[in-house]
């Protein structure tokens, strides 16, 4: 699904180029859930926006489901966004003037679904995370915890390919953080491919593939042990 | 989508209610002044459109070159005719004359008899008038309505007056205690947007005894005209060939080079200020296209307003934007959104602009001093232009902040909390916007200006002649003898302190001319001049100065001239003295100069000083001045009225003071005024919101960075002079683009003046200076209040 070939970003300033990723080789395949790691400032950020297609890399080459992202025009990718890519950040990023309910709702107003059926996946979605109760209410009148579970039923109501999730949990408590991560291992079981930053190791092993950059270089690439439970 | 978009935009209209205020309110009064602007160009473009082949209507007018160039709708009354004989060109032709206002009808139902007086409109017409004007016939035959003998056609209201309900034709009035008119057709009430106003129109057939005018070509009256309409396919340029020379032809040959007449199209009649029509206005097209103008400013600048405050609050949507396109949101679909809300705004303020110019239309009608009439949702083109209005709108204010807030690369909208907007280096859009609406405002302040100053010019201008308590009052009939009886009566009286006649009073628009011959020694001089028959109370009666010589001696034909020192020069002479004792030939008569009069303005200060002559000829007297002792001006008023009374018993006195007989003269240019005043004026208030939104804004975004600056021991004046630096700049630079335009403008607006004033630098220095007090005002509350803030208070937030 994904494949970076000695991809750098790097930023230019007059006289130096200071660079951000250097040469990664990063093959990701459907159904995965790949956990990147490492320390801040590593660059993790940076790469999973040019897998997201929200940055550019600077050199490199990369194939996002065969097609090379380069050559992609900006309407082709918003397509893309629409039907293939959902994300969660750590900061919820929940649109403040709309509610619960409408803030699920609006990537689906974007793919065009129709009212009965756009209503149903919401309630669905609703349902699935438990705050039926709160689909009235506004972002700020949530916690931490549950902004962040409106979040990810945002980014996968409309059933994305692929889930990049950058720190899902680090505005979050540990017990809130578990939570997410039982559903991004649910969303995997049913074949849903996730990409998600951690600085936790406890959260990394909700993962099967651990990969491990340093200084925007892949210092390492393993696999998750045994299942975790 | 629309409904998630509605719902979006009414959260934020809420969220951010100061802002959308401004938004809303600056786009209703620039909407609700453009509206105005359109009511009126569509009120007076709308003048006598119910005439079908209105293309076909045409005035008879004449160009007298006689003395100096004059226009004049005034025709003597054999014109229409004589015209009716010598052209078959013609479908129909009539004469209108409306010299009999102010009269009263009797009616006698049964044994009652029911008294009416009618101010005006009243109009003696041929019958052909209805083949030639559209009237809506309630009963009666518009092809035999006025061909009997005293007939007369009214319209609805009057009939309803006189009549009730009954059936009105075929019954009679009686037309001012002279003639029974019977009543041969009812109208429907002529629209207000006429210069054929009419309410009765009666047969110009009277009978022998009644018959009215006059039968030689020597005389005209300034309301009588002559309308006609050309057959089809008949080319008015050759008709205008014959008529060339044919006032001559049929009066004298002497006029046949100098008095032409012509056809003047009857769409002409509102906006050709050089002849008056029945309704005494008229509206030059520049005036109006100046409005135009006028009324556009408001409107862009309010979509200024709108676009720099949707800039700055586009920087608070950013992280949606940006979460919008991560969850893939097309451009399009942003831009749409942010129209969508556009929209929302425009419509909302649609509705205040309607409240707002039903409330100025009011204040308008008064300015104006005639009302519109029509509703504001009577005419389909209000509808029509309300929507291009918003369409117009949206695509102005909303487009631009649309694009721009699209175009957001959205991990960076995410990620800050506030884009930028500045485009690095230059000047930014923003500030271009509010350069605009400075350079609006302050074209549109100097602009006032100097139409006011100008004005007033012209109202307190010396004219070289003493206007307080001067009453004149014309003389309905002429004759020496008359005007020894008003002489005598008044002469005893203590109120008055002199009492003067002559043909048209000291000053006056439209006068009498000729031409005088002179043979100064080197050449025969053969020049025109203005000529005023005066007695030789003139002097004292207008305060009119006496540069050389003597003053004239009253007789009954002119035996010696007084002349005005334009007049000296004219004689090509250098000297008032040298004047004195030269004989000049003027209309025949040969007469030595006697005295020299200062020059002093005969007529408006739209125009310059004529040569003038001043001859005595008590029977070609028309009005009578009197200069009234200013402590006794109502005992005065009282006895001249009882003295004209009984030496005219069957006409109404008028008189006017001179005073007021002047400023009337500017008439159009205190209307004018006073209209741009009112529009300037919203234009300002429009802009100093926008201003204040967006120095609010930024004075918000740059708390921390005042708090800071306190900190470190930054006065309150230092900040303010921070916060303000920017601003002030702009307004500089507004100027230096507002001042070379306004001059353009207005010199060419003053060089339709004789007299003007001149453009000082105190104008422009006046422009600039109120519109840095506007800004400074505007602005000065925001940077003040951050300038007195606590920092501790405004970094705590951070
Ligand atoms: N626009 C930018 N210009 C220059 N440097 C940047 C820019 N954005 C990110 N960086 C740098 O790139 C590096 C990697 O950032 P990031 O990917 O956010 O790290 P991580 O998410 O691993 O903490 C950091 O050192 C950061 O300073
Ligand atoms: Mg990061």
């Amino acid at each position: 699904m994904i494949q970076l070939t000695n991809l750098d970003k790097y930023y230019s300033t007059k006289f130096t180029r200071t660079f951000v990723l250097k040469g990664i080789d990063l093959e990701i395949k459907s159904g995965e859930f790949v956990t990147i790691m490492g320390p801040s400032g590593a660059g993790k950020s940076t790469l999973l926006n040019i897998i997201g297609m929200l940055d550019e890399a600077s050199a490199g080459e990369y194939l996002f489901m065969d097609e090379p992202v380069y050559k992609i025009k900006e309407r082709k990718r918003s397509e893309l966004h629409k039907h293939h890519i959902g994300f969660v950040f750590q900061a919820y990023h929940l649109i403040d003037e709309l509610t619960v309910y409408e803030n699920i709702e609006t990537p689906l107003l974007y793919k065009g679904i129709k009212g009965k059926e756009r209503k149903s996946m919401v309630a669905d979605m609703l349902d699935r995370f438990n705050i039926v109760a709160k689909k009235d209410l506004f972002p700020e009148q949530l916690s931490g915890g549950q902004q962040q579970l409106v979040g990810v039923a945002r980014a996968i109501v409309g059933q994305p390919k692929l889930l990049l999730a950058d720190e899902p949990t680090g505005n979050l408590h540990t017990e809130q953080g578990h939570i997410i991560m039982d559903i991004f291992k649910k969303l995997n079981q049913q074949g849903m491919t996730i990409i998600q930053v951690t600085h936790s190791e406890e959260n990394a092993q909700y993962g099967k593939r651990i990969v491990q950059l340093v200084d925007g270089m892949v210092k390492s690439d393993d696999l998750v042990a045994a299942e975790a439970g | 989508m629309l409904r998630n978009y509605i719902i979006i935009s009414w959260r934020n209209l809420l969220k951010n209610k100061s802002y959308s205020s401004i938004n809303i309110l600056g786009l209703a009064l620039g909407i609700g002044g453009a509206c105005l602007v359109f009511l009126l160009v569509l009120f007076e473009t709308g003048f006598d459109k119910q005439h079908p082949d209105a293309d076909r209507i045409y005035r008879v007018v004449l160009e007298n070159n006689y003395y100096g160039k004059t226009y004049s709708q005034a025709i003597p009354y054999p014109v229409p005719e004589s015209l009716r004989g010598d052209f078959d060109q013609f479908e129909a032709i009539s004469i209108v004359d409306t010299n009999e206002d102010n009269t009263v009808i009797t009616v006698q139902q049964g044994n009652q008899i029911e008294r009416f007086k009618e101010e005006k409109g009243i109009a003696f017409v041929d019958p052909e008038f209805f083949e030639i004007f559209h009237y809506k016939w309630l009963s009666g035959d518009p092809k035999q309505a006025l061909i009997e003998q005293r007939s007369v056609v009214i319209s609805e209201t009057l009939a309803l007056k006189y009549f009730g309900d009954a059936d009105p034709v075929g019954k009679m009035l009686n037309f001012h205690n002279r003639y029974d008119l019977k009543v041969t057709g009812v109208v429907e009430d002529h629209p207000k947007q006429t210069d054929i106003p009419f309410n009765m129109l009666i047969s110009m057939n009277l009978g022998k005894e009644q018959k009215r005018g006059w039968d030689g070509w020597d005389a005209s009256s300034g309301r009588v005209h002559c309308y006609l309409k050309l057959k089809p396919g008949i080319e008015v340029a050759s008709i205008n060939a014959q008529l060339e020379e044919y006032f001559g032809q049929h009066h004298h040959e002497e006029y046949a080079q100098s008095i032409i007449m012509f056809l003047q199209p009857l769409k002409d009649l509102h906006f050709d200020n050089r002849f008056d029509n029945f309704n005494n206005r008229t509206v030059s097209e520049r005036t109006l296209w100046a409005m135009g103008l006028v009324g556009l400013s408001l409107l862009l600048t309010s979509c200024i307003n709108f676009i720099n405050i949707n800039t700055v609050l586009a920087t608070n949507r950013s992280k949606e934007i940006g979460v919008r396109k991560v969850m893939g949101s097309a451009r399009v679909q942003l831009i749409l959104q942010f129209m969508t809300e556009t929209l929302i705004i425009t419509l909302i303020s649609i509705v205040g602009a309607i409240t707002l110019a039903k409330l100025g239309l009011v204040k308008m009608e008064s300015l104006l001093g005639y009302s519109f009439g029509l509703e504001l949702f009577d005419a389909m083109t209000l509808v029509g232009f309300l929507f291009i209005l918003i369409v117009v709108v949206c695509l102005l204010a909303g487009l631009y902040p649309a694009f721009l807030i699209s175009g957001f690369n959205p991990l960076e909208a995410i990620k800050k909390t506030g884009i930028t907007l500045k485009s690095p280096g230059g000047f930014s859009l923003r500030s271009s916007l509010v350069v605009t609406q400075l350079v609006i405002s302050q074209i549109l302040v100097i602009c006032t200006l100097v139409v006011a100053s100008q004005l007033k010019y012209f109202i307190e201008a010396p004219l070289g002649l003493d206007r307080e308590a001067v009453v004149e009052f014309p003389l309905p009939v002429k004759g020496k003898d008359k005007v020894e009886q008003i002489t005598n009566q008044l002469q005893q009286s203590t109120a008055i302190r002199s009492i003067s006649f002559s043909n048209t009073g000291a000053i006056s628009n439209g006068g009498w001319g000729g031409s005088f011959e002179y043979d100064n020694g080197r050449e025969v001089v053969d020049e025109s001049t203005a000529v005023k028959y005066v007695d030789q109370n003139f002097i004292d009666t207008y305060g009119v100065q006496l540069a050389a010589g003597e003053n004239l001696i009253n007789s009954d034909s002119a035996t010696m001239f007084l002349v005005n020192e334009a007049f000296v020069k004219s004689m090509g002479l250098n000297d008032n003295d040298q004047a004195i004792g030269e004989y000049v030939k003027f209309w025949g008569v040969e007469a030595p100069v006697v005295g020299v009069l200062k020059d002093f303005n005969t007529s408006s200060l739209h125009n310059p000083i004529k040569a003038c002559i001043f001859l005595t000829g008590p029977n070609s007297f028309f009005m009578g001045a009197v200069k009234l002792n200013p402590t006794n001006i109502e005992q005065a008023l009282a006895e001249i009225q009882e003295v004209w009374t009984t030496v005219y018993p069957n006409h109404i006195f008028e008189y006017q003071f001179l005073d007021e007989t002047i400023e009337r003269f500017y008439r159009e240019e205190q209307k004018l005024s006073k209209l741009v005043k009112l529009f300037v004026s919203l234009a300002i208030v429009i802009g100093a919101m926008g201003l204040f939104g967006l120095v609010s804004f930024v004075a918000r975004r740059r708390t921390k960075e005042v708090g800071v600056r306190k900190v470190l021991g930054a006065s309150a004046a230092s900040v303010v002079l921070l916060l303000s630096r920017h601003f002030v700049l702009l307004t500089l630079v507004a100027f230096l683009i507002a001042a070379p335009v306004s001059y353009y403008v207005m010199q060419s607006w003053l060089s339709n003046f004789s007299f003007q004033i001149d453009l000082g630098v105190w104008v422009f220095i006046a422009g600039f200076a109120a519109s840095v007090l506007i800004v400074t005002l505007t602005i000065g509350y925001q940077t003040v209040r951050s300038a007195l803030a606590n920092p501790v208070d405004s970094l705590r937030y951070e």
